[in-house]
């Protein structure tokens, strides 16, 4: 793909951008909407390139496509919408529509956990915050929103910098890559989620089951099942029957462990260490969190609209900052 | 118990995965200017959430195209740190909105001494209540 | 004119004769002295003490030398520049070390520059007796260091040794030449000679590194042994070029055209410096020069020409200069630019013995003349206009110095019977017996020269000794004067000098008589001539003019018709007849100068406005008078655009190097701190910007530089 052409649509979503931020008539606004909706869909046209039509999987494409738009719209609307709460709210159907692309890239257990964590938690941590943070609009300005929320600033340098950084990594996206692997990694990923489902013992057992069930014990001698992996990507286990008389069975590829199951092997066998960092990180929040929520010194309002910065400077006293 | 392959073991489609890192490029992207034009604080950490989602797009589509659940694992960490930030940084947002009575981030330029760049356009309101 | 003579006598290495280099010592040792005099302020004479005690001694030793003298010697004293490189072969070493070549030449120069050096250093000590003091110390100190460099120069064995001595005077010249360095005449003076003669110093240090590129040695033995043994049987451009540019630092240094310029100014210092270096020693040393490396200059045949045509066209052009100056010391630097414009005539048609012969005779009469000058200027407090001193010689207390004064005048103007007419007389005879028709040509013009001579030396004697007396004191200008407390404070009569000065006067006027004597006892008892022995026993034999095995005897000696052709001047005999043409000539210089500036002076006047008012030569005298506009010439020729190349030069320094360059760089960190400084504004979004512009150029970067590695 020419990276040229890539540029170039960037930077027709760039200056549809632009004049998205600076708020004109709505007849400007619209026509930069439409203008960042083409240079959008010129750039998804640009990735799409590569698709076989011959592979039959356009309805799983569109799927994803249409998810990507609603992300990209909604992401638009976040950060040009004038009234933070919508900002917020804008922002979870990112999450949402973040988390139906994740489901159709067979990452389900992410997708959960994203909508859970992020809209159900951070964003509605957000909420609160602003709604508690919020300036109720003066009487000159009716229900408009305060104009630090309005007017973006320097919008045009900051639209530049965000498309040096999208061109950039478009460029280094779309750089020529050998896709000659996929068979050596397909094998690679099976063998490994065989060996993740023979850590399982109980889940294996399950499996054995539903195929055959007679299966009693899957274990083998030194405690670990025995399983050797066929070619057609389906395993070979030895196990025991009820009357104790091994034989051997065959598990389809469908009985490969799911993906939650798959990212718990993985959290807990590969990664225990950035586990356990994670949790002292979110321990070292919950720390700071209660220190920065510790009980100011209360001012009155006198000496407090002093400390803003607004009134006479009566006294200095020192703030109220812990 | 059919025997066919689930769909994460079987090659991803290209496109599927180009266009997934774009949206993830576009969305970092937009996250950069949506911190960098706005001037209410808590967009602008809105927008830097903005930026981690695109980051974990990338990161879950690279897993699906190299059928690796490192990917999903990592998007896991990103979470927890995005959590993190967003406790500390909503706290201390509070704290810096009790001292000014704003949520402006033109407040705060102390540091500066050349052309200040967009004001406020108007001048700051009556006292607020906390 | 290739095959050259094999009788250049080899030098013999005598390193017992060390002692000689005791000679240039003295001196040096004598300035240290002066030196310190000057630093300690030390208010007697003693610097000049010291001086005259250091050169009589050198004077002395020299004539010991002279008497023990049995060949030409070659006397080392240290190892100064000695380099080997390679395999020390004959290009692959640079050897100059500090030694002596002593043959008849160098005692002939040594013995005269250091006899007069002693006398005029006497003279001086109570010339200068005004400026006791740290003045006092210095001029000595310039005196010390002008007479250890000729002594370098002169004894010398090897050209660096010569080139020292010759740089080394130039530079006791530029000392003494503004020695009142209050004065901006003085100073400019000294500048310009030191500058005229580092034009021809150029010319000098060429011609020593050609010798050396061609004869890989510096040092005159080896020189001489290469032109002895080898006759180079083509001469190619590089070896032929070697007497022009030694003779272009002869021409600097011995003020010949067009580098003539720098000694009229030179007067600006005191009469003691004019005598002993800008008549007597320094000015010889171009002579010594051409002298010492004769057989090179006959290397190439328009050589020899050019330094007598230049030699004489110098010796006309100073004459008729000299005509219309009124000031005394000029004419007779002007004099002495013309007489050595003789000598160089001489070397050039070939005789070395007359040059030399000349150099020698005039030493004595110049510096009678200067000292004479000397001593009316002490006296009448600066006052040197001739227009403005008359009758002299019937001031009582003056009538020493005014015919001191004639005797030096009569030598000058080569009166018969003279000394300088003797010498004179070898020059213009040897040119006038040429083949070449050009230097019979240029013998006329010499004659003529004589003529113009006479006349304007006279015009001097006649109008300040001779006459009615009258007189104007002079303005008390420059060292003379003197001290407020001086009892001889002269507002209103002119102050006699005393005996350190007229003896010393005397002492030259006998010197003058006595440096006749060769040719006296030549012509009168045909023995040999003393110089013209003296010269024949050196590495300018070869213009000696007697007869040696090997050599061509194209000299007819004086006193003699001999050689194998008989030259004829007006029909006559070629001796006799420039005989009888040049006592003409002067004497009839002599009588016109009487009939002008003493019987009737007025006519001079009303000459002078007659011609002046003819258009045809009315602009001659006004030239003559300008010096035929010489020193406008090279202000314009190179003065002024040297300077106008300065000026653009300095402006270009000024708006382009300071302002635009270094200005520039200066304000670069300013400018681009303004570019850079909204950058640092303090707004939180401002640094983010930032941030994320460096973040996209560190991607761009490995986009597209660093990941090109790995496709």
């Amino acid at each position: 793909m020419v990276p040229f052409l890539f540029y170039a649509a960037c930077a027709v979503a760039s200056v549809g951008l632009l004049l998205l931020l600076k708020p004109r008539s709505g007849v400007t606004r619209s026509g930069a909407a439409l203008a960042g909706l083409a240079g959008l869909a010129w750039m998804l046209a640009l990735a799409a390139e590569t698709f076989d039509a011959a592979r039959g999987d356009l309805l799983p494409l569109g799927g994803f496509v249409l998810c990507a738009l609603i992300s990209v719209a909604s992401a638009v609307r976040v950060i040009t919408h004038p009234r933070p709460v919508f900002c917020a709210l804008y922002f979870i159907l990112v999450v949402v529509s973040g988390a139906a692309m994740y489901v159709l890239l067979s990452a389900e257990f992410v997708a959960f956990a994203l909508v859970i964590v992020y809209a159900g938690a951070i964003l509605i941590t957000y909420l609160f915050v602003l709604m508690l943070a919020q300036q109720s609009p003066d009487e000159n300005h009716g229900a408009e929103a305060v104009g630090y929320d309005r007017i973006a600033r320097e919008p045009a340098s900051a639209v530049f910098a965000g498309f040096v950084i999208v061109a950039v990594l478009g460029a280094a996206i779309f750089s020529p890559r050998s896709t000659t692997k996929s068979e050596a990694t397909q094998t690679a990923s099976i063998r490994e989620a065989w060996s993740d489902l023979g850590a399982m013992p109980g889940l294996l057992l399950a499996r054995a089951k539903g195929i055959d069930p007679l299966v009693a014990s899957v274990q083998g001698p030194d405690g670990r099942p025995i399983m050797v992996i066929l070619p057609d990507h389906s395993a070979r286990i030895a196990v025991t029957h009820t009357d104790g008389s091994p034989t051997l069975v065959t598990l389809p590829p469908s009985a490969l462990p799911d993906n939650p199951s798959r990212v718990g092997m993985a959290l807990v066998t590969r990664f225990p260490v950035s586990l356990e960092l994670a949790g002292v990180i979110l321990l070292m929040a919950m720390l700071g969190a209660v220190v920065l929520a510790r009980r100011q010194t209360e001012l009155a309002d006198e000496q407090r609209r002093v400390h803003a910065g607004r009134g006479r400077a009566s006294e200095p006293t020192p703030g109220g900052a812990p | 118990m059919t025997g066919s392959l689930p769909a994460a073991f079987t090659p991803a489609s290209p496109p599927e995965i180009s266009i997934a890192m774009l949206v993830s490029a576009v969305l970092f992207g937009l996250g950069l200017v949506g911190f960098l034009s706005r001037r209410n604080m808590i967009i602008m950490f809105l927008c830097t959430e903005l930026m981690f989602q695109g980051a974990a797009l990338a990161m879950v589509a690279a897993a699906r195209d190299l059928m690796d659940t490192s990917g999903q694992v990592f998007v896991i960490f990103i979470l927890t740190v995005a959590a993190a930030e967003a406790a500390l940084a909503l706290g201390l947002v509070v704290l810096l909105y009790r001292c000014r009575e704003t949520l402006s981030a033109d407040a705060w330029s102390d540091l500066g001494e050349g052309p200040r760049g967009v004001h406020d356009p108007e001048p700051p309101d009556q006292p607020e209540q906390g | 004119m290739t095959t050259l003579l094999a009788s250049i006598p080899r030098a013999m290495n005598a390193p017992e004769l060390s002692w000689l280099g005791v000679v240039i010592l003295l001196p040096l040792a004598a300035s240290v002295v002066c030196a310190l005099c000057g630093a300690l302020k030390c208010r007697t004479k003693l610097p000049a003490f010291v001086t005259i005690v250091a050169l009589g001694a050198s004077f002395a030793l020299v004539l010991k030398a002279y008497f023990e003298y049995t060949g030409p010697v070659e006397v080392p004293i240290f190892e100064w520049i000695n380099f080997h490189w390679g395999s020390g072969g004959k290009f692959q070493s640079f050897v100059a070390d500090c030694a002596l070549y002593i043959d008849s030449l160098t005692l002939f120069w040594m013995l005269f520059v250091t006899g007069l050096g002693t006398v005029i250093t006497i003279y001086a000590s109570e010339y200068m007796e005004a400026d006791t003091g740290a003045g006092y110390s210095r001029f000595f100190f310039g005196i010390s260091i002008f007479l250890f460099s000729m002594s370098a120069l002169v004894m010398g064995d090897n050209l660096v040794m010569l080139y020292l001595g010759w740089e080394g005077v130039g530079l006791a010249s530029y000392l003494l030449v503004g020695y009142d360095y209050h004065r901006p005449s003085a100073v400019a003076a000294a500048k310009k000679a030191f500058i005229v003669n580092r034009i021809g110093d150029l010319g000098l240090a060429l011609g020593i590194f050609m010798l050396w590129t061609n004869y890989g040695t510096v040092r005159y033995d080896e020189l001489f042994a290469a032109m002895n043994a080898g006759g180079r049987s083509e001469i190619d451009w590089d070896i032929s070029v070697i007497p022009f540019l030694l003779m272009l630092g002869a021409f600097g240094k011995s003020a010949q055209f067009p580098l003539f310029v720098w000694l009229p100014d030179a007067m600006e210092g005191p009469t003691p410096v004019s005598a002993l270096i800008h008549a007597a020693t320094m000015v010889t040393a171009g002579v010594y020069l051409i002298a010492r490396m004769f057989p090179f200059f006959e290397l190439h045949q328009d050589a020899l020409a050019t330094v007598a045509w230049i030699g004489t066209g110098t010796a006309l052009l100073a004459a008729t200069i000299g005509m219309m100056q009124y000031d005394i010391k000029r004419v007779f630097a002007y004099s002495t630019i013309s007489q050595l414009g003789y000598m160089f005539m001489g070397l050039g048609v070939g005789t070395t013995f007359g040059a030399c012969y000349h150099t020698f005779t005039h030493a004595f009469f110049k510096a009678l003349l200067f000292l004479t000058a000397g001593a009316v200027m002490h006296g009448f407090a600066g006052q040197l206009d001739l227009r403005k001193i008359s009758g002299l010689r019937h001031i009582p207390g003056w009538r020493l110095v005014s015919w001191t004064m004639f005797v030096g005048c009569l030598w000058l103007a080569a009166v018969p019977f003279t000394a300088a007419f003797y010498s004179k007389d070898a020059i213009l005879l040897t040119a006038l017996s040429s083949d070449r028709w050009d230097f019979v040509l240029l013998g006329w013009v010499g004659l003529f020269t004589a003529a113009l001579t006479a006349y304007y030396t006279f015009r001097v004697w006649f109008r300040v000794c001779a006459g009615p007396v009258k007189y104007e004191m002079g303005s008390d200008g420059g060292h003379d004067s003197h001290a407020a407390g001086d009892p001889h404070a002269h507002a209103a009569h002119p102050h006699a000098p005393r005996w350190c000065i007229k003896g010393v006067l005397l002492f030259l006027t006998i010197g003058a008589i006595a440096s006749g004597i060769p040719s006296y006892r030549q012509v009168l008892t045909h023995a040999p001539n003393w110089v013209q022995e003296m010269i024949a026993l050196s590495s300018a034999a070869d213009g000696a003019g007697l007869p040696h095995d090997g050599g061509s005897a194209s000299v007819p000696m004086l006193g003699e018709t001999g050689g194998p052709h008989h030259a004829t001047v007006l029909g006559m005999d070629a001796h006799t007849g420039l005989a009888i043409v040049g006592s003409c000539a002067s004497i009839g210089g002599i009588l016109v100068a009487f009939y002008f500036h003493l019987r009737s002076r007025r006519s001079a006047d009303s000459l002078a406005a007659w011609l002046r008012s003819r258009r045809l030569v009315g602009w001659i005298p006004d030239a003559m008078e300008h010096k035929w506009y010489v020193d406008e010439i090279y202000h314009g020729m190179f003065r002024m655009p040297m300077w106008i190349g300065a000026q653009i030069l300095s402006l270009g320094d000024k708006h382009f190097l300071d302002g635009a360059i270094v200005d520039g760089i200066g304000r670069l960190p300013i400018v681009v701190g303004k570019l850079f400084r909204p950058l640092y504004s303090g707004v939180l979004q401002g640094y983010a910007v930032t941030m994320a512009g460096g973040v996209g150029l560190i991607l761009a970067w490995v986009m597209w530089v660093w990941m090109r590695g790995f496709n």
